[in-house]
This record gives structure tokens, C-alpha cells and sequence, in this order.
């Protein structure tokens, strides 16, 4: 009896005793874990264990309503599609992530669509991304009325920009001021000629791209309707008509352009198909000058300082902004996360969060990097990209926002608030925000691609007579089904116009 | 007691078989369900096996294009072309490897075979730019200035690459596919060689008569194996080492490369399934008839 | 085994001597010109291309990558390691698959070769496998993922073997030993694995090489960079050079990079061949024995 009523108590005392603490307990949950599976193009660290805690310490201490814990996963350019794909189509656990291209996901319907967490728990990335870009930036990544993803917050203004050797124009006794368009250029590539004859006056940046299509794109204000990489179907100006750009007289004019450099000599004769780098060549003292599309004022620095040479840049023509053009690079939530909130709780605090997005590009202050002001950082002393446990410093612009982001010791600040500046100083397009729905032409957009590759590389490099070769191209791009194409694309923009104007 | 034994053994040889079947259920059947999402129009917001079937509208981009017919024959011809010389190279070196006695000779040999098929296709696509690039590539600086000829834009003209890549490709597998036939020879019972010797055949009269009726079961197996892949081709020696020279497509262009610059922007999994599953077909269907044909003029060699 | 008599057949011994020696060339030239281009000064890459004998020499490359070191001999373990294990594995399940078949008293010798062969031709893609071996095995990032899938047996192998059982084994062996009562297991492993060395060492050498060249696995399975492979940390790094140099870069990376691409490709080519060019002289001691001297007695 006596025992009896001894345990009772016993068991009394101990249910007393460990009630709060049961109370507790059923209050606090685990907090919700979120993957982010994003690129890197530096070395993937062995364990990045320290800088996920460093993180959800962090957000556990100031946002401790959030209760979200990250999980990164970095990926190399190698595998990075490869991962993305093969996670989204097993179900493995993977919540953000970039998705490129874009269009290609949301035709998979393998992207969340986003309003309604945005207005839920997203309200700082808006604030932030129309503070950074202008307003409408977030409609690029609408499709059929869902917003898909959210462009990564960045300099998005790539001006074409004419890269020269200073010390080589020196000899050719023209100047800066001398350089306005690309038919300024031959003149000084002939002064040049005379006095340097193995000197490549001219050079795709990239192996068969001497980015005409882009000079033509931005100059005549051509909307390229969600097709940056084919440019099948595209729009002039605000004309609303959707044409074939190769038959247009801007595309003829510039090519023959290119052809007539090419004859002259201005560019190697193996532009279409040579390997060689021009950042290779720059640094040989064998090449002028190439055309490119960069942010900011300071590429000529960069270049200056990786190839050893003396580097000028000069802005030829200003940027002009179709959906594409800011929808390449965007972050998006997979259609099949098992935490949507917590996702966009997540993707909130990578655009917001300036400890946030910091860490997760260079690690552990101290251990990782040094912050050298309020902007810039610097590896620690004896430490390099190679050495540290955990950088991924070459990947600021794929996540997250620009204007937090710190830059290395040496880039300037100020390169940083003009790139946003120009963000919103850069003309758009009447259809910005235009997206094209491919799902009902993937036969031809196929073969448009084969074409495409086949003939217009060579033909940008001058090195096909213009006159043979374009009807070659437009006749395989009439049989490959470009009319069909552009009769859809009209259909939809039309309809886009109609709901958006 | 031939059928007692019959029964008896069946038990046990499936037993000794069935590490290898479960192996091949696992690693090759099970997936092969995969084969399904050809048919679909693949929407994971439904899942895969949710998804709707969509016949063979997965299969349409491999015709509906001016490029079907280059593509096809220029995998079915390159392949003609590989069967027959790469056999006939494979059998040469083999047959000529046991020629060579000194232990030296033959190590170095035999070292010269593998070597090739270990370094890859990129890596050997830019060894055949050092070669062919008009800047700086060896035939053009060191063999055609020296003898006046003006340099050839190797990568712009298609007529050239049907001999680069048949060259580039035996040399990468002749030897490897060597080995086979090597091992091949090597089971050959040497007193057949012996008692041909006693009657006077010389090393040639031996080799046709002897080593190549031994080899048929081998090339037996080889052909129709090739065949049944008759119409896949090696990516890297048709798009990396023509480094995608678009000028060049009407003789580098084949099904695996069309399918990859086509899904490049594309991206859809059902489609790039129904090219994989369009090849297989074709090629089963060949080795079907080729096995049928091989049966009837010499059973024991058929595949099965 | 094939004695020499007459001029004939001297002339010929000539004739193979002569033409092995101008393969052996074609075969080692390439290579060499890898490992020379990978010990050029880059600037002279770039000015006058690959040549067998460059302006400058240099060790950029390698200084490059000796960075990594040890990443790289970690990576050297674990592509050993696979092998190794891999290759013990597949041929044991190998030359077990294809004894059944080889055997004309096995009812199901037919069927089994159709199963085999169609999985030469047949194949789900890689999504379904992925789906497969994630879910169903957890394979993902274990040392398995790297042996397991694909090249653990292939029908290529299988059927090779089987031929050589079929056709260079005598029949008469396998019946008077079962005259004497052996079962299956001990003929398979008394008479039919020590009669096919030159087949064994056929397939061990081919699976061998598939698991050693083999990158694909670790892209697929393995995220913990402690685990890739040689080539596939080569293949890795390959690209994210190629990426960084490219004109691609522009939009995605804010910093440019000074690394010596070319010269550092082709010392990739070397690292990722040098421990099969060190080993295989040790390993063809047991090649010549029994691939080309011979092994059937009579």
C-alpha cells in the first residue's frame, strides 16, 4: 500500500516536473530545412557543414520567428544542369536554384509559381529588386500569368563595348575620341596595318562570335522575343511585327559589313572556328580590339590587370533591355519542394540579408575572408581562392543582390552603383516582360537551332560571300519552319499586348 | 542419360548465372521502363507516370527537318565505313602482333594499343587542332608553306572530314578492338598451327586458312554488335573534334549531334528519349535480320 | 608458338616488325605531343601553337596544378580503389553469367543470350537509372555509385566470354569431368576459369579501362569532391576553366582569371593517364604470358 502510493507520487512528481518542459518542447519545432542547390565556379569546398551553421545560427538569432535552416549545395558548371535535372526529375530535395534556361523549366513545369509567396513572405525581394532596377523588372519571368522565378538583382546593362590595346592605338595616331561606332573602326585597323602588320586589328571575343547580332540588336532596338540564342522571329522598335531578322536590310548591311573586314584582313582568317582566347591574344600584344557587352566602367581595368597590357574600353552603343536579356539568369522555387514557405523565406533573406548573402559567397569572416571596409573584402594573409576551406567568390552574379554583395580590394564601389544606375537608365523594350511559350513548336525551334549554328557564326565572322550564303540561310530557316515561328510568336504578342498595355 | 543430365544441371547453371541476371535486371531492365517517357509529353507537376502519352510526337523532330537525311546517312555511312575498316585493321594487328617475339618489341607494342582510347575525345580533338588550325597547325605551317601550297581553312570545308574523322577513329579504337581479337588467338589450339606447318603451309597460307575461319565467331559477335548501333555515333569525334564548325555540318552532322544542338535551348526529356529510342530500334531490328541471315549460313555463330 | 622456316615467312615477320613499329608511332605521337605542349610556356601556345619542339619551355602547368596536389592524389586513390574492386567484381559475375550460356545441354542457353544482347541495344536513359539507384539503393554519394552502375557487367564482355567457352574450351573436358561426378561449381571453377586466361585478362584489361576512364558515375552520383575520381575532377576542372575563359563568363562572373589554359589541358591529359603508364608495364607481365604466348593445352 504503502509502495503503492509511494510510486503514485513518484509518478505524480515526475509528470509535474517534466510538464513545462514538454509544453516547450511541443512549441519549438526543428526549423525547416531548405536546399539551395547553386553554381560555383571556384573549387567545390569538401564540407561546407561550418558555413551552413554559421548561417542558421545567424538567422536562428535575428529572425527567430523564420525558423529556417539552409542547405547549400554547390555545383560545378560541368554538372550543374545535369544535377539540376536529374533532382528535379527524382524527387531528391532540392527547393532554390537557378534555372537555365529559364522557358525550357517552366515548359517541364518544374518551377512554383511565385505570386502569391511573394506577397506572403517575399515583399523585401520586391522592394529590393525594384529599388536596384525599376519597377517591372519582375515581370520578365512571367509566364502564361505566373511568375516563375526572380531575376538574380544585378548589373544587367552589358554595354557593347569596343576592348582596345591603348599602347597599339597610340601608333595609329587616332585617340579615344576617335572611336564612336564600328565604322569608325577600319580606318584606324588600316593606320595600324602600316605599322604593325601581324597584329590581329580585330577578333571575335569568343570562338565564331564577333557579336554582331547583339551590335544589331541593341542599335536598332531589336526585341529578340525571348530568343537571345536563335533570334528566329523578332521585333523592331515598337513596330508590334514579328519578322525574320536574317531577311531584314540591318542584317544584310551588317554582315557584309563583317565580310568586308574580313577580305581586308581585320580579322584572322580562322575567326569562325579558332580556339584561340582573346584574352590570350591581348596578352600576347598580338590583337587591338574586340567588341563585347560588359557592365560598368571598369573592364578595361580587369582586362588590363589580367593580361599585363595596357586595356581601354569605350562604350559604343547602350544596352536595350528585352525580357531575355534580364530573364538569363534568375532563381526560381522547384514545383516539387516540400517547403514553399520556408523556400521563400529563404530566397527573401538571400536577396535581402546582407550577412546572408555574403557568407554564402565567401564564407566565414576570419576564416574565409577578411573585410577590408564597408564594401570591399580580401583573402586572409598567405591565402588564396585555391587555400581557403570555403569561397565561392566568383559567383556574385548568380544569386542574391548586387548592391549588398562586397566586392574584391581593388574593384571600385562607386562601378557597382553606376552598373545599377544604368539599370534604370537603359531603354526597354514596349514588350518587355513578353515571354514566348515554345511548348507547341519544339520541332522547329529544333532545327532552327541546327541552322542557326550552321551557318551564322561563319557568317558574322565575314567569312561566307553574304550575298550566296544569306538566301542559303533563310531558305534552310523557311524549311526548318521559321514562318511557322514567327505566325506563332504574333499570335502571342499580340495577345500579350492586348492584356499588358 | 544425356536427358537425366539435362534436367540436373539446369538447376545448378542457373544458379551460377544468376548474380550476372540479377545484376542485368537491376542495372539495364528495370530502367528500361524508362522507355515510356518517349511516348509522353513529360509535365512533373503531374509526375512522369502521370504525364500524357503523346504517341510519337516526340519522335517528329528527327524528320521534319532538311537535316534528317544528312544525318542519317552520315551516321549509317561513318559506321559502314568503321565496321569494315575498323575489323579489318583489328585482325591485321592482331594477327601481325604474334609475329613479334622480342619481349621488348612486343611490350612497346602492346603498349601503343591502349594507348589511344586513354585519352579522351577532347583532349585528342585539340591535338587534331594542332594539326589542322589555319593559324598555327602543323600541315599548314610545316608541310604545305614549305612546299608553296596556299593553307587550307581546314574547319570551312566539309570534303576533308569524311578521311580526318575515319582516321581519327581508327586510330583511337584500332588497337583496343585488337585486344579482342588477340585474346581470340590466343585460344587457337597450336597444334592446328603445328600440323600445318609439317604440310608446308607457310605464315600467310596458315593465317587464311586457319586464323580466320577461328576468328568468325568473334568477328560474328563484333559486326553484329556494331550493327546494332548502327545508328549511334561517338559524340566527342563528331561534335568536339570538328569543334563544332557549323560550315561543316553536311559531313559531321549525325543523329546524337542534331539531337544535342536541338534540345540545347530546349531541354525536353521526352524528346531526347525518343531519339535514344528511335536509334535502338533501328538497330535491333537490324541485328535481328543480320542474326537470322548469320543462322542460316553458319548456326553455331549467331549471336542466338 | 608459330615457328619460322622459310624466307616467306621471314619476309612477312619483316613486314609485321615494320608495320606495328609505324603504329606504335602513329600512337605514341599524339601523346608525346601532349606531354610536350603540357610542359610549354603558354604565351608560346598562344603565339605559335602546339609544336613538338616549342620556343619556351615551361612549368606553368604544372605549378598550376600542383596547387592541387593533394586533391589530386586523393582523387588517384579513389579511381585505384574503383578499379580495382570493380574490375574483381565484374569479372567473377562475368565469366559466371557466361558459363550457363556457354554450355549446349543448357536448356536456356538461347534466352540467355537474348537477355544479355538486349541490353546492348536497349536503354532507359538516364533519368529512370538515376531514379532507380537514388530511391530504391541510396547510392548517392557512396563509393558504390561508382562501381555498381553500368560497368559492373557488361553483355559486350559476357558474350565474349561465352565464345571463348563455347568454342576454345574442349567440349571433352567438361564431359569427362562430369563422367567423374563434378558438379557445375567445380568445373566452373577447376577447369573453365584457369583454361580462359586469355579471355579473363581480356575482360579484366577492357573493364579495367571502362572503370578507370569513367566520369560519368561521379557527375551523376557523388556531390563530396573527397570522392570523385581522376577523371572526373579533371573533367571538372577542364570545364570550369573553359567556363571562366570563355566569353560566357561575362554575364555570370565579375573577376577575370589569369590561368594558362592550354598548357594546363594537356597536363591535365597526362595526370589523368599517368598511373596506367606507370602500372601497365607491371601488369603486362601477366598480358604476354597469357594473352599472346598462349594457354590451351591439349
Amino acid at each position: 500500500m504503502r509502495t503503492r502510493s509511494l510510486a503514485l507520487s513518484t509518478l505524480l512528481a515526475l509528470t509535474v516536473m517534466f510538464l513545462p518542459i514538454n509544453v516547450f518542447a511541443a512549441d519549438k519545432k526543428e526549423p525547416e530545412k531548405v536546399v539551395v542547390a547553386w553554381i560555383s565556379f571556384n573549387k567545390i569546398p569538401d564540407d561546407m557543414g561550418a558555413v551552413d551553421d554559421a548561417i542558421n545560427q545567424y538567422i536562428q538569432k535575428k529572425y527567430p520567428g523564420l525558423n529556417i535552416a539552409i542547405d547549400l549545395q554547390l555545383y560545378g558548371p560541368a554538372e550543374y544542369n545535369q544535377k539540376i535535372n536529374l533532382a528535379l526529375a527524382s524527387g531528391t530535395p532540392m527547393d532554390i536554384f537557378d534555372p537555365l534556361p529559364l522557358g525550357a523549366f517552366v515548359a517541364k513545369n518544374q518551377l512554383l509559381p511565385l505570386e502569391s509567396l511573394i506577397d506572403k513572405y517575399g515583399q523585401g525581394i520586391k522592394k529590393m529588386v525594384d529599388k536596384d532596377f525599376g519597377p517591372g523588372v519582375m515581370k520578365t519571368t512571367v509566364f502564361n500569368g505566373h511568375q516563375y522565378s526572380i531575376p538574380v538583382n544585378k548589373g544587367m546593362a552589358l554595354n557593347l563595348t569596343v576592348v582596345y590595346d591603348k599602347d597599339l592605338l597610340a601608333l595609329t595616331g587616332y585617340t579615344e575620341k576617335d572611336i564612336n561606332s564600328l565604322q569608325d573602326l577600319p580606318k584606324i585597323f588600316d593606320a595600324l596595318k602600316q605599322k604593325k602588320p601581324d597584329v590581329i586589328p580585330f577578333a571575335p571575343i569568343s570562338t565564331g562570335d564577333t557579336m554582331l547580332l547583339r551590335y544589331l540588336a541593341n542599335k536598332y532596338e531589336v526585341d529578340t522575343l525571348s530568343d537571345m540564342s536563335t533570334m528566329a522571329g523578332v521585333v523592331f522598335g515598337n513596330s508590334g511585327k514579328v519578322v525574320n531578322l536574317y531577311e531584314s536590310k540591318e542584317f544584310a548591311e551588317g554582315v557584309r559589313m563583317m565580310r568586308d573586314w574580313y577580305t581586308k584582313g581585320y580579322l584572322p582568317k580562322d575567326a569562325a572556328t579558332s580556339q584561340a582566347n582573346s584574352q590570350q591574344y591581348f596578352g600576347a600584344g598580338r590583337l587591338f580590339c574586340t567588341l563585347g557587352g560588359y557592365g560598368g566602367n571598369q573592364i578595361g581595368v580587369a582586362i588590363s590587370q589580367q593580361t599585363g597590357r595596357n586595356i581601354g574600353a569605350k562604350h559604343i552603343v547602350s544596352f536595350y533591355f528585352d525580357s531575355q536579356a534580364v530573364n538569363l539568369v534568375t532563381t526560381g522555387i522547384a514545383s516539387n519542394t516540400k517547403v514553399p514557405e520556408a523556400a521563400m523565406k529563404m530566397l527573401n533573406l538571400i536577396y535581402t540579408d546582407e550577412f546572408v548573402i555574403n557568407t554564402m559567397l565567401y564564407g566565414i569572416e576570419g576564416r574565409d575572408y577578411i573585410k577590408v571596409d564597408s564594401h570591399h573584402w580580401k583573402y586572409p594573409d598567405g591565402k588564396d581562392a585555391n587555400t581557403v576551406p570555403y569561397t565561392a567568390s566568383l559567383c556574385t552574379g548568380v544569386l542574391g543582390s548586387e548592391s549588398l554583395q562586397y566586392q574584391p580590394v581593388g574593384m571600385s564601389w562607386d562601378d557597382v552603383l553606376q552598373k545599377l544606375k544604368d539599370n534604370q537608365k537603359t531603354k526597354r523594350s514596349p514588350y518587355f516582360g513578353f515571354n514566348f511559350d515554345t511548348s507547341a513548336l519544339k520541332n522547329e525551334i529544333g532545327a532552327i537551332t541546327n541552322v542557326y549554328n550552321q551557318y551564322i557564326p561563319a557568317l558574322i565572322c565575314g567569312a561566307l560571300d553574304p550575298d550566296t550564303t544569306i538566301q542559303k540561310l533563310n531558305k534552310a530557316l523557311k524549311d526548318a519552319g521559321i514562318d511557322r515561328v514567327i505566325v506563332e510568336k504574333q499570335k502571342q504578342l499580340d495577345a500579350w499586348v492586348k492584356t499588358n498595355k | 542419360m544425356t536427358q537425366a543430365k539435362k534436367s540436373t544441371n539446369t538447376g545448378p547453371l542457373l544458379i551460377i548465372a544468376a548474380p550476372g541476371l540479377v545484376y542485368l535486371l537491376i542495372n539495364n531492365y528495370i530502367p528500361m521502363l524508362g522507355i515510356i517517357i518517349a511516348f509522353k509529353n513529360v509535365d512533373f507537376g503531374k509526375g512522369i507516370l502521370n504525364s500524357d502519352w503523346c504517341g510519337l510526337k516526340n519522335f517528329e523532330f528527327l524528320f521534319k527537318t532538311n537535316d534528317a537525311y544528312i544525318m542519317i546517312r552520315n551516321t549509317l555511312l561513318y559506321n559502314l565505313v568503321f565496321i569494315i575498316l575498323g575489323t579489318v585493321c583489328a585482325i591485321m594487328i592482331a594477327i601481325l602482333m604474334y609475329e613479334v617475339v622480342t619481349s621488348f618489341c612486343s611490350k612497346v607494342f602492346q603498349a601503343g594499343l591502349i594507348l589511344p582510347s586513354l585519352i579522351s575525345m577532347v583532349v585528342v580533338s585539340y591535338i587534331v587542332y594542332a594539326f589542322l588550325n589555319t593559324e598555327t597547325g602543323f600541315i599548314n605551317t610545316s608541310i604545305l608553306k614549305p612546299l608553296g601550297v596556299e593553307p587550307i581553312n581546314w574547319y570551312a570545308e566539309a570534303k576533308y572530314w569524311p578521311f580526318i574523322l575515319v582516321i581519327v577513329q581508327i586510330w583511337k579504337t584500332a588497337g583496343y578492338s585488337s585486344i579482342i581479337y588477340i585474346a581470340a588467338i590466343a585460344g587457337i589450339d597450336p597444334s592446328i598451327y603445328e600440323a600445318a606447318r609439317i604440310d608446308g603451309a607457310g605464315k600467310v597460307r596458315q593465317i587464311f586458312c586457319i586464323t580466320l575461319p577461328q576468328l568468325k565467331p568473334t568477328v560474328v559477335i563484333m559486326v553484329l554488335l556494331a550493327i546494332g548501333h548502327i545508328f549511334s555515333s561517338d559524340f566527342g569525334l563528331f561534335y568536339q573534334v570538328p569543334m563544332n564548325s557549323g560550315s561543316i555540318y553536311n559531313a559531321t552532322q549525325t543523329i546524337d549531334t542534331y539531337v544535342y544542338r536541338a534540345l540545347m535551348q530546349l531541354g525536353d526529356i521526352g524528346m531526347s528519349s525518343a531519339a535514344g529510342v528511335f536509334q535502338s530500334i533501328v538497330g535491333f531490328v537490324l541485328v535481328l535480320g543480320a542474326n537470322y541471315f548469320v543462322r542460316r549460313v553458319d548456326p553455331d555463330s549467331a549471336l542466338f | 608458338m608459330h615457328s619460322t622456316n622459310t624466307s616467306g615467312d621471314r619476309t612477312f615477320k619483316t613486314f609485321a616488325i615494320v608495320f606495328l613499329s609505324l603504329l606504335t608511332v602513329c600512337a605514341f605521337l599524339p601523346f608525346l605531343l601532349i606531354v610536350v605542349t603540357s610542359f610549354t610556356s603558354e604565351k608560346s601556345i598562344v603565339e605559335n601553337g602546339y609544336k613538338f619542339l616549342p620556343d619556351r619551355l615551361s612549368f606553368e602547368a604544372y605549378t598550376f596544378m600542383l596547387a592541387q596536389a593533394s586533391v589530386i592524389f586523393r582523387a588517384y586513390a579513389v579511381s585505384i580503389g574503383v578499379t580495382a574492386v570493380g574490375t574483381a567484381a565484374s569479372m567473377l559475375i562475368t565469366t559466371m553469367l557466361a558459363y550457363p550460356m556457354s554450355r549446349a545441354d543448357f536448356k536456356y542457353r538461347n534466352v540467355l543470350a537474348f537477355v544479355v544482347f538486349f541490353t546492348l541495344l536497349f536503354s532507359g536513359g538516364i533519368v529512370p537509372s538515376y531514379i532507380m539507384w537514388t530511391r530504391a539503393f541510396h547510392l548517392r554519394d557512396t563509393y558504390l555509385a561508382l562501381i555498381i552502375p553500368t560497368y559492373l557487367m557488361s553483355g559486350f564482355n559476357v558474350l565474349m566470354v561465352r565464345n571463348y567457352y563455347k568454342f576454345n574450351i574442349p567440349s571433352a573436358l567438361i564431359e569427362s569431368a562430369q563422367i567423374d561426378g563434378a558438379g557445375e561449381f567445380l568445373i566452373f571453377f577447376k577447369i573453365m576459369i584457369p583454361l580462359s586466361v586469355p579471355v579473363n585478362v581480356t575482360i579484366g584489361l577492357l573493364t579495367g579501362l571502362a572503370y578507370w576512364n569513367d566520369w560519368i558515375n561521379a557527375l551523376y552520383y557523388i556531390s563530396k569532391p573527397q570522392m570523385f575520381g581522376i577523371q572526373n575532377l579533371l573533367i571538372r576542372m577542364m570545364n570550369n576553366l573553359q567556363f571562366l575563359t570563355s566569353g560566357q563568363a561575362n554575364g555570370l562572373v565579375n573577376v577575370a582569371i589569369d590561368i594558362p589554359t592550354n598548357a594546363v589541358r594537356m597536363s591535365m591529359a597526362v595526370i589523368g593517364v599517368l598511373p596506367i603508364v606507370i602500372g601497365y608495364p607491371f601488369l603486362q607481365k601477366y598480358l604476354t604470358k597469357g594473352v599472346v604466348v598462349g594457354a590451351v593445352k591439349g
